[in-house]
């Protein structure tokens, strides 16, 4: 085997890593045939792979019976034949144990607790691709629920993180009386906030020159939205100091969400695409084409919130996933909707109870109005 | 070249989409945290010969592959050569990533002159590093001309900034240049802030990862049986993760001894592959180790820690070998259900839905 060379002192992030939390860590002897070959000098012959490579499971002399192999041979044909053929798919689902029993295929593999597995249960559901069909959003995630394909989804774990996150520092609320951004909103009428001092004074600070272009808006229009449009920038705002977490960048983030917003209420005259086709190919990833429905950035922004809630988020996702799949541009900007209306009540609810905001009798006249933001100049929805 | 009984047929029209060829580990930088300790004093390199038998390979047997990344160290040191690997990969219909540090880019016309070349040879988009060790070798302004150089031509522009320590402010530097404003209107520019890991136990702590982007490391491993990663050695690794070289196992072998796809399909074979894969190290661990393996992730700032960890640890280790074959069913069917699922949004796209 060839020469490796020595760890040398710099090298001790991981036994150093490892132990500070105070776990038992191979000694550095024992690591010392795996130095790093990014070091290694030109003329080093570096070894290519471990010499004794313990963590190779191997599949091969895995201790698993014959006939499982034959199962997992058979997994993704199933599949394929359950998507792409509607014979094998009727004669599934007139009698599910049999199909499987006669593929020789163990019905608890097809029906695992994987997101993957769930979307394939619903893309192959008689029910689920009539809702689809009709454009019955409602239906369609009554029916998922039913199936268990969701949970009854509940954006309520946004809204408590946000609140911890907020609760435990107060830069936040520091950075906002830094920009003098007076949020007692609680003493105005919201519908004539707009004509307000304290409304000029926080359309300046936050729309800036900006603010010129969004004034051809209808006068009816014009300040509900522009209220409404601002009480989700605030929203954005929030979002921007929680995805980066760092009060310095806060005036500096605001302004590009801000932008976002502004540019969205601008050009709110079109209506969301399809879904498109994403090649996510920035980070590697691994889905070569995935489909996905195409929403507003705004929208986008806003939705780094779902990560505050993983479960919350991963239904979303699979709901909105689902839909895209089965051609349905209708329920994708439907879903987005409603997501995007559960997150901008959170972010109010969170910033009301932890003293950001005041609006107080407001706060549900505000929510509203957020939602009419999103449906009207957003999502451009003509229906009331 | 046949793939075994319990992977799906499929698999090769979805994975692996990407190639990162590291062309060397020298660096016109010598970052204190870089993760492979990259400098000017490592000479070594794949030669344009080296990279173009790895590509050739790369396209004939994965129909899947779209995309070929050069990275380092700092690719931009092998100049000519560089520009040639990235007109050849574009000849094959491949699109093309090149990862930097900039230092290229210190003269602004000399920046446009490059990226010119790079550009009229098929460059699809430059990812530019920077931050608060990057910028101890390549200041601010350097990288700004490369992202406006880049971005004047239409290729796509990525800055990715370390995060920052407690006294520190490169984010809000870079982002309050009058410079960053008119480039952040445009759409083919994006801007992350990165979690940045410690390789050293004297190093300057950075910012905490927020608890969204924590919760986002859960989940599988994007990098495994989707990267090809040929290294300065002409090794071929499972990843290109910030601790590939510090993870033995996840070398798959020397190129110069073995062919890329007996390399690549001999991953397939390895369940922990497969496991990292479909479901990541924190799920592993939570697996094998119930809650008690979470206490094993510590404050842990990057899936690759935690992978690192994963292979290190004594007691994962002694799990891992012991019970694996009990998850062996469950984890490849769900892997032939993802292929399966990929494959029928591959087929919509190009067919529509079926009948």
């Amino acid at each position: 085997m060839s020469k490796e060379k020595k760890p040398n002192s710099r090298r001790r992030f991981l036994s150093g890593a490892l132990t500070s939390l105070a776990i038992p860590v191979v000694g550095v002897a024992a690591q010392s045939n795996y130095s790093a070959g990014s070091i290694a000098a030109g003329d080093t012959e570096i070894q290519s792979i471990p010499q004794n490579n313990s963590l190779k499971l191997s599949l091969a002399r895995a201790d698993i019976p014959i006939s499982a192999w034959g199962t997992l041979s058979e997994v993704g044909k199933v599949w394929d034949d359950l998507l792409f053929n509607k014979f094998a798919r009727a004669e599934f689902f007139r009698d599910k144990n049999a199909y499987l029993s006669a593929r020789g295929v163990d019905p608890k593999l097809i029906s695992a607790d994987d997101s993957n597995i769930h979307l394939l249960n619903a893309i192959i559901d008689p029910e689920i691709n009539q809702y689809a069909m009709n454009s019955d959003y409602e239906g369609f995630i009554f029916k998922l629920t039913n199936l268990g394909v969701l949970s009854n989804r509940d954006s309520n774990g946004i809204q408590k993180a946000l609140e911890k996150i907020l609760a435990e520092d107060n830069r936040i609320i520091e950075e906002f009386k830094k920009n003098n951004m007076n949020m007692d909103l609680s003493k105005l009428d919201l519908n004539n906030f707009a004509e307000s001092d304290e409304f000029e004074s926080l359309r300046s600070i936050l729309l800036g020159e900006s603010f010129e272009g969004i004034q051809d808006l209808s006068e009816t229009s014009y300040s509900i939205f522009l209220v409404a449009g601002i009480v989700v920038a605030i929203a954005v705002f929030v979002v921007a100091y929680v995805s980066v977490g760092t009060t310095a960048t806060l005036a500096l983030m605001l302004g590009a969400f801000i932008s976002v917003a502004v540019s969205t209420v601008v050009v709110a005259s079109e209506t969301p695409e399809p879904p498109e086709v994403e090649e996510s190919i920035r980070n590697g990833t691994n889905k070569e084409q995935v489909i996905k429905p195409k929403i507003p950035n705004e929208i986008k922004t806003l939705n780094m919130l779902l990560d505050l809630d993983v479960d919350y988020k991963l239904q979303t996702e699979r709901a909105l996933r689902l839909a895209a799949l089965l051609g349905n541009d209708h329920i994708v900007k439907v879903g987005t909707m409603k997501t995007t209306k559960e997150i901008l009540s959170s972010i109010f609810l969170a910033l009301e109870n932890v003293g950001l905001i005041k609006l107080g009798d407001n706060l549900k006249p505000a929510i509203n109005a957020a939602h009419l933001y999103v449906e009207k100049v957003v999502f451009n929805t003509k229906t009331n | 070249m046949e793939l075994p009984a319990y992977i799906h047929p499929e698999f090769l029209k979805i994975f692996p989409s990407t190639m990162t060829i590291l062309v060397t580990y020298g660096c016109t930088a010598a970052c204190e945290q870089c993760c492979f300790e990259s400098n000017p004093s490592i000479k070594h390199r794949l030669s344009l010969s080296q990279i173009k038998e790895s590509i050739d390979a790369a396209k004939v047997a994965f129909p899947a592959l779209k995309l070929v990344v050069f990275s380092g160290g700092e690719a931009f040191m092998l100049k000519d050569d560089l520009y040639e690997a990235v007109r050849y990969a574009t000849s094959l219909n491949l699109k093309t990533r090149i990862v930097s540090n900039g230092y290229w880019a210190k003269n602004k016309e000399r920046a446009k002159e490059i990226m010119a070349t790079l550009h009229g040879f098929g460059l699809s988009e430059l990812n530019l590093s920077t931050g608060l060790d990057h910028q101890k070798w390549v200041n601010e302004s350097t990288v700004f001309n490369a992202a406006e150089a880049s971005l004047s031509l239409g290729v796509s522009t990525l800055v990715t900034l370390e995060l920052d320590s407690s006294e520190s402010n490169c984010l809000e530097n870079f982002i309050s240049n009058e410079r960053y404003k008119p480039m952040n209107k445009n759409e083919k520019f994006s801007l992350i802030n990165n979690s940045w890991m410690n390789f050293q136990e004297n190093a300057e702590e950075r910012q905490q990862l927020s608890e969204m982007s924590f919760n986002s490391l859960r989940g599988g491993c994007s990098q495994v049986f989707d990267n090809l990663v040929v290294t300065p050695h002409n090794n071929l690794s499972a990843c290109c993760g910030l601790t590939l070289e510090h993870i033995p196992e996840i070398r798959l072998g020397s190129l110069n001894d073995s062919k890329l796809w007996d390399l690549y399909a001999a991953q397939l074979e390895d369940f922990l592959k497969v496991w990292i894969h479909m479901d990541g190290p924190f799920t592993i661990m939570e697996k094998l180790l119930g809650k008690d393996g979470m206490q094993y992730i510590g404050e842990v700032r990057h899936i690759c820690e935690a992978c690192a960890i994963m292979h290190k640890n004594p007691k994962v280790i002694t799990a891992l070998t012991e019970n694996y074959e009990k998850f062996v069913p469950d984890v490849l069917s769900r892997l032939s259900a993802k292929v399966s699922l990929s494959n029928f949004e591959r087929t919509i796209v190009q067919q529509g839905l079926p009948s």
